[in-house]
């Protein structure tokens, strides 16, 4: 559970960061312009900035400078997809790079990367009688630990993490196997079927129609 | 070419210089060897027939042949040794006295013939002697007499000439060559100059230029290759703004085309994969919709542009009261809504052209007008003949356009504002669809602004 503030002057992309970020379990502020946010920062201690370029008033350079004395991560969101902007932007101090168009669940991703980072990201997640400690990676059914694989508390984290969203057999195989797994999708629905087993998941974790899975739990 | 012309002078003049010193030298030899050979046979022919006379004088008065010719033969080399002559006085071939340093014991060895003198060149030693041999008179061609002229010294003497004549080629050749390098190198500067130039615009560097002085060819050269070195640079500039412009509108139309695929691919993933209401479907719909309509909007309008640029329009008679006419109703909604008012004034009653595009031109200026005024804000219309020709201008007293952002607003989707920012605008092809009407009906865009003060669009046509 972060707090993060989104400065983009498009209003559609704005408020679709805010919708996707708010599922996952952050707390989103949405701002359209530069001098916007010299005021909301001294309101609110945010975790995380997501910062348009080309911003109406005062640009996002400009913003980055005086964010970064306060010592918030910043990840720039921009369509200046050339190498020169890229290094500008990162030499600035910005902590990452997006460029439009984007998917929503690589934003996440990042998101959660520099969160990680900055060492911002939730420590623990509680879902009714189940608690999951995600630094000791342990699992706990009405406090008592529950004896989950390694590979199934991984598949776990993965759902944690991009909770309300559905994600394909295909991405939680990369999520949670990594990368160079190239595996069949029935080994999902076996770990699927034995974590909602063990936790009590049956309805939380969702299969989504020719989809995949989605863990559901809307606050 | 430099090089080469060098050699090529060089060596004409090598062949030359020293093929008429060789002429030379041979003329003055072959001339002094006439003179001696002249000087000898006069001299054999005098000391013959003077030792001929004496000798038959002598005998005459009685005296002793033999003695008569060693006196004889005596009396004369004494004389004439002094001089480099030597004489041998022969019989039958065979030498009889002879006062040659040091006679080898070869022998003449040719007949004498009466009456006939015979002259030749004749080595001994290392020493070379004319010689001549003619009958002695008088002695019924017993005798006769071998003159033999050193000629060791002239010869040495014409050595020395050859050698002094070749010294003096020599240095001659050297100042040639150092005087031919400075004066090629001088008639060469300007082609040196125009090659060192060359390979600089070949490399790019479009801005080197040949110092020009004097009024020869060469000159002419330097001045019409700086001139061509002036017209690639300007060529090249044009280039280099039009590929420039080229790239703006590629990134430009990026831009625009990759903010609404943002929106639209996010809301359908949202739409997809995320746990909502119904309620909340319907709202990321209605984005996907809105979206899809701008981007809609981008390909019609920037349609309109590539098919005015390809299209020749009928030009016909427009009334310019009824074309203010038409165009204010499509705007009345609009101008309503933002609280500003429009008016006109018209000196001119009809305009050339379509009617059709002269009024999206007019619409168009006066939609960005009604963007730039706060509510309150007045709009003219003005159609009236200046400089003999006649004039549409739309006039605002709104905010006003920054002077140097002015030439860039044709562009297709520049934005004054930095940010780029939809809310405000359309596409950002408005008024590059403007000027492409505008050039389809002969007639030239101005833009005229004043910050806070307002700015006045004059669409001038030059050709009615």
């Amino acid at each position: 559970m972060a707090l993060i503030l989104i400065v983009e002057d498009e209003m559609p992309i704005n408020i679709l960061i805010n919708r996707n970020l708010e599922l996952v379990g952050h707390e989103c502020v949405s701002v359209y312009d530069g001098e916007a946010v010299l005021e909301i920062i001294q309101k609110y201690t945010f975790d995380l900035i997501l910062l348009d370029i080309m911003l109406p008033k005062m640009n996002g350079y400009e913003v980055l400078e005086i964010v970064k004395e306060m010592d918030i991560p910043v990840i720039f969101l921009t369509s200046k997809s050339s190498l020169s902007d890229r290094v500008k932007g990162l030499t600035l101090g910005a902590d990452d790079y997006i460029v439009k168009p984007f998917e929503m669940l690589e934003l996440q991703a990042r998101v959660e990367a520099v969160l990680r980072r900055t060492n911002k990201e939730q420590r623990s997640f509680v879902l009714n009688n189940i608690r999951i400690d995600l630094d000791g990676r342990q699992a706990f059914l009405n406090n008592e630990l529950v004896d989950i694989t390694p590979q199934e508390f991984d598949l776990l984290v993965a759902l944690i993490r991009n909770r309300n969203i559905a994600l394909s057999r295909e991405r939680l195989l990369r999520l949670a196997w990594g990368y160079d797994f190239e595996g069949d999708t029935r080994t999902v629905d076996v770990h699927i079927t034995k974590l909602r087993k063990k936790l009590g998941l049956d309805n939380y974790i969702k299969t989504v129609y020719k989809l995949g899975y989605r863990l559901e739990m809307l606050d | 070419m430099k090089f080469r012309t060098f050699i090529a002078t060089f060596t004409l003049f090598l062949i030359v210089f020293f093929s008429s010193l060789f002429f030379i030298s041979v003329f003055i030899f072959n001339n002094q060897m006439n003179i001696i050979k002249e000087r000898g046979i006069n001299e054999h022919y005098f000391i013959s027939s003077s030792f001929g006379k004496d000798l038959m004088a002598i005998v005459d008065r009685g005296g002793n042949l033999d003695d008569a010719l060693e006196q004889l033969f005596n009396f004369y080399t004494e004389y004439y040794q002094k001089q480099g002559v030597f004489l041998e006085l022969l019989s039958q071939g065979k030498i009889v006295y002879s006062n040659l340093p040091e006679r080898s014991s070869e022998l003449t060895s040719y007949s004498i013939e009466s009456g006939i003198r015979k002259a030749a060149f004749h080595h001994i030693d290392d020493r070379v002697y004319f010689k001549i041999v003619g009958e002695l008179p008088g002695t019924d061609n017993r005798f006769s007499i071998q003159y033999l002229h050193d000629i060791s010294d002239n010869l040495k003497t014409w050595q020395k000439t050859q050698r002094i004549l070749l010294l003096v080629g020599i240095i001659f050749t050297i100042i040639l060559a150092a005087s031919l390098q400075l004066i090629l190198s001088r008639v060469f500067e300007p082609l040196d100059m125009v090659s060192t130039a060359s390979r600089k615009i070949a490399n790019g560097q479009y801005d080197d230029r040949i110092i020009v002085s004097g009024r020869n060819e060469l000159a002419e050269m330097a001045g019409s290759f700086n001139n061509m070195a002036e017209e690639i640079q300007r060529r090249i500039t044009q280039l280099a703004e039009a590929s420039e412009q080229k790239q703006q509108f590629v990134d430009n139309l990026a831009h625009e085309i990759r903010t609404p695929l943002t929106s639209v691919y996010g809301f359908a993933e949202y739409i997809q994969k995320a746990t909502i209401s119904d309620e909340e479907k319907i709202f990321a719909a209605s984005y996907i919709m809105s979206e899809s309509q701008y981007m809609l909007n981008i390909s019609n309008r920037l349609l309109e542009l590539a098919t005015l640029r390809n299209q020749l329009i009928k030009m016909k008679v427009v009334d310019v009261n009824s074309l203010f006419e038409h165009s204010q109703k499509s705007l009345a909604a609009k101008l309503a809504e933002n609280q500003i008012s429009l008016k006109w004034k018209i000196d001119i009653d009809s305009l050339y052209g379509d009617k059709d595009l002269l009024q999206s031109l007019l619409v168009n200026f006066t939609d960005n007008a009604i963007k730039a005024c706060n509510p309150g804000g007045v709009i003219v219309w003005n159609a009236y003949i200046e400089n003999g020709c006649r004039v549409l201008s739309v006039q605002d007293n709104g905010w006003g356009i920054p002077q140097n952002e002015i030439n860039k607003l044709t562009e297709p989707f520049y934005r004054v504002d930095k940010s780029r920012n939809r809310a405000k605008g359309g596409v950002g092809l408005g008024l590059s669809i403007c000027e492409q009407i505008a050039h389809c009906h002969n007639a030239v865009l101005s833009i005229e602004s004043l910050p806070k003060v307002g700015t006045t669009v004059k669409l001038t046509f030059t050709s009615s």
